[in-house]
């Protein structure tokens, strides 16, 4: 009887430790003692792996089993470590020949049957394992498409316990993992389907180019929803660093938007307004968890209805609007997730949402129209740069069958502008109009004078404060960039200022 | 003593009621308060009986007291300040209460909704800075929305502004607004019709905007819905045959919808700057236009 010892990875958020995990056999009673603070997850893997060994054909002994996953001291979870306490396992009783697995890294969550099941945040376990220097890691079959987003680890795929030992055994690593391919398939939305709304259209485009959160106030059914929903199809496809991030954050979460994010396709997160603020910023008891804000990284979080969200909702964002990260704290410790995301808010023009038009019908008091736009907090609103206006389509805008412009022709526009900008800030350590920092909008990335000199005569007049004028000034940038104007000049200062009052109320 | 009479009956009566106006005219005011302790009013009607308990217990040294320790002071149609706009009114006020400097006798009433769109707000304001510009000064509610907009507007431009509240002249209400009435007070004053101390109610807003259309020698009317307080102020102000206008917006915004239906109903002229407004207002803005007649319009 002997001691064996495999790798595992442990999450604590995005961040991975190695886990060492060594099984002891020794003479005695029959015994299995799991050292290491596992949760019950973990600990029911007992269960789990005896019947797999035994049904993939190998013994479990009979004798005293003591598996210990260190460090010690780091909580575990999760039923990840199926695969590797079992390799473990079967080393230590030599149902397997002693073999080099120190750079190996065994994932999985084993079937009564022995068959191996995905599991949960896989790709910022293999992140991890490439940083602390794995070379190679055995994977469930089902995960593979996640996996392949990392290239420096040689991936392996395996859909049993009795194909892993085959292949570990039979020192046959397959070198060629069958690749699967995304066909880059068009997204289900596309702006061509939205009758009129050519002014939100644009609006929305400027959102996309520099990065700005948006207001949409309207009454219902005028396609608030319709319209948030396509703003992703006019994003950039995210880059390999981007990628990995965000399908990280979805792996963790298990959300079924991974394989469109592995299309490269930007998340779009729309919580329901009565979520919780774990839901919204992340957390969890044992495991932190990331909530709608870190699954909306570098892509859209839109809340329809914003103003009946519950009193704090939406004012836990501002720390991440503010750094574009979040920090959760709880009893197990803390954890920063990845948070940078274009907001988008929905609201009706009142309680009722009949305040529009002639606005006859609505019954609303204009104590309860005020409470009800004042849950939107001024704080959260001077982060806000673009205000939509949302009305219904005229019959004629409905009935056109004039080709309306597509998703793709809106993106390669708001690519070519984000190229500009990329350019401009050089070197600076941003990208994006709605990053420049106040300091370099006072010098460096002014207006042009007569503009420059309109805005402070507003703010002079009081009708604009010193940071509603930043404000203005970053959105003016967007809109130059984007008709191709060097500079900002008036004419992209007062659409900017347009863009920032549009909405009524 | 005839002043002394009118300020008792100016706590115990609310404003606005044409039945004790007539009272008042007939008997003058120490009789009134005779026959109203005699009990020769029907107690069951027209608050009768309530006034005389207030009756019973008010005293003048007391009320001037209450007035004086709020920092206002009571005025009546014989004070030299006397806005004499008032006495147009089928039931003039037996008295008002001001905290600050006298009222302008030239001034032009910009009101509105509560919940302007910005569109509302920037011309509620403009259109105030341009009036002030122009020597008159500006009268409106203590309101959220338009109101305050038209505040701000006039004393961004370093005119005169009024407001006519619905409750004491020390009642700040609503409350988010007392910088604004601190403001007001120092650049024009603080009215009222009723004691320091009372809240306002709903029936008070109704009466209170008589006063508005009545001391003001045109009312403009910027954001206003169907149903809106602000075009009751407009009604008031066409009755004394005082100047109304309604600023115009688009057809699509509810807030626009009871502009439209004033000038629809030929009730407003429709204006679209200050200019538009003083031509129609400049005619009574010379010297005695403080003293509107019937004739001057």
């Amino acid at each position: 009887m002997s001691v064996a010892a495999t790798r595992g990875i442990s999450l604590n958020g995005l961040e991975g430790e190695i886990i060492n995990i060594e099984v002891d056999v020794t003479h005695g009673l029959p015994s299995y003692q799991l050292l290491g603070l596992p949760d019950a997850a973990l600990n029911e893997a007992r269960d789990r792996i005896r019947s797999a060994i035994g049904n993939s054909g190998k013994r479990w002994p009979q004798t005293k089993i003591t598996v210990s996953l260190s460090p010690a001291w780091l909580p575990k979870s999760g039923s990840g470590f199926d695969l590797a306490i079992s390799i473990a396992i079967l080393s230590a009783t030599q149902q397997i020949s002693e073999l080099d697995l120190n750079e190996t890294i065994f994932i999985g969550e084993l079937s009564l049957e022995g068959l191996l099941r995905p599991v949960r945040g896989l790709l910022p376990m293999l992140l991890a394992a490439e940083k602390h220097g794995m070379r190679r890691a055995v994977v469930p079959e089902a995960n593979l498409s996640e996996a392949q987003s990392v290239s420096r680890l040689e991936i392996i795929p395996a859909s049993s316990l009795v194909q892993v030992l085959a292949i570990i055994c039979g020192a046959e690593m397959p070198r060629q993992i069958p690749l699967i391919t995304y066909e880059n398939e068009s997204p289900n939305f596309d702006f061509a389907e939205v009758a009129g709304q050519e002014d939100a259209k644009r609006g929305l485009e400027i959102a996309a180019t520099g990065g700005h959160h948006i207001l949409m106030m309207g009454p219902p059914g005028t396609g608030k929803t319709m319209l948030a929903e396509r703003l992703p199809t006019i994003l950039p496809p995210l880059n390999d660093d981007q990628l990995r991030d965000v399908a990280a954050i979805h792996s963790i979460a298990g959300t079924t938007q991974l394989a469109s994010i592995l299309r490269r396709t930007p998340p779009f997160v729309a919580p329901h307004h009565t979520t919780t603020s774990a839901g919204m910023v992340g957390g969890g008891t044992k495991m932190i968890r990331p909530g709608a804000c870190s699954l909306s990284h570098h892509g859209v979080l839109f809340i329809d209805e914003a103003p009946e969200c519950a009193h704090g909702i939406l004012d836990a964002l501002r720390q991440p609007l503010e750094s574009g990260s979040i920090e959760i704290t709880r009893a197990v410790g803390t954890t920063r997730f990845p948070a940078r995301f274009i907001l988008v808010l929905a609201a009706n023009p009142c309680p009722c949402g009949r305040f529009s038009g002639k606005g006859r019908s609505c019954q609303c008091s204009s104590l309860q129209v005020r409470r009800y736009l004042n849950r939107l907090s001024g704080p959260l609103l001077d982060r806000i740069d673009v205000k939509l206006r949302v009305d219904n389509p005229t019959r004629a805008e409905l009935a056109s069958n004039d080709p309306r412009e597509s998703s793709e022709e809106m993106r390669r526009r708001v690519e070519s502008a984000r190229a500009i900008a990329r350019e401009r800030f050089a070197g600076l350590g941003f990208e994006l109009n709605s990053a420049i920092p106040s300091e370099f909008l006072r010098r460096k990335f002014r207006a042009d004078s007569k503009a420059m000199s309109m805005l402070h005569i507003l703010i002079e007049r009081e009708e604009i404060t010193a940071r509603g004028f930043h404000k203005i000034l970053r959105l003016a940038w967007t809109i130059a960039d984007l008709r191709g104007v060097s500079i900002p000049g008036v004419d992209e200062v007062e659409a900017a200022l347009a863009l920032r009052t549009e909405t009524s109320q | 003593m005839e002043d002394i009479a009118r300020l008792r009956l100016f706590q115990a009566i609310d404003g606005g009621s044409p039945f004790w106006t007539e009272e008042f005219a007939n008997y003058g005011g120490d009789e009134l308060i005779t026959r109203i302790l005699a009990g020769k009013y029907d107690a069951s009607k027209r608050s009768s009986a309530r006034i005389k308990s207030e009756l019973l217990k008010n005293q003048h040294d007391g009320l001037i007291e209450e007035i004086g320790s709020s920092g206002a002071r009571f005025i009546t149609p014989a004070s030299e300040e006397w806005p004499q706009g008032l006495n147009d009114l089928v039931a003039p006020p037996f008295g008002l209460i001001i905290k600050g400097s006298p009222v302008f006798s030239t001034s032009v009433a910009i009101v509105g909704t509560r919940n302007p769109t910005t569109y509302g707000a920037r011309i509620a304001s403009e259109f105030a800075s341009g009036f002030a510009d122009r020597d008159l000064a500006i009268i409106s509610g203590g309101a959220y929305g338009i109101d305050s907009h038209a505040h701000r507007g006039c004393i961004a431009a370093e005119g005169k502004t009024f407001a006519v509240l619905a409750s004491g002249v020390n009642v700040e209400y609503p409350a988010g607004n007392s910088r604004l009435f601190k403001e007001i007070e120092e650049s024009g004053a603080l009215i009222s019709e009723v004691m320091p101390n009372v809240r306002a109610r709903p029936e008070r807003f109704l009466t209170r905007n008589r006063l508005i259309a009545a001391i003001s020698i045109g009312t403009i009317v910027v954001e206003a819905a169907f149903r809106s307080g602000s075009l009751r102020t407009a009604r008031d102000a066409a009755e004394l045959m005082r100047v109304v206008m309604a600023v115009p917006g688009p057809v699509t915004s509810p807030t626009s919808d009871g502009c439209h239906r004033l000038i629809g109903e030929r009730c407003a002229e429709i204006v679209t700057s200050v200019a538009d407004a003083m031509e129609l207002l400049a005619p009574l803005t010379a010297k005695n236009a403080g003293t509107l007649g019937s004739d001057d319009t």
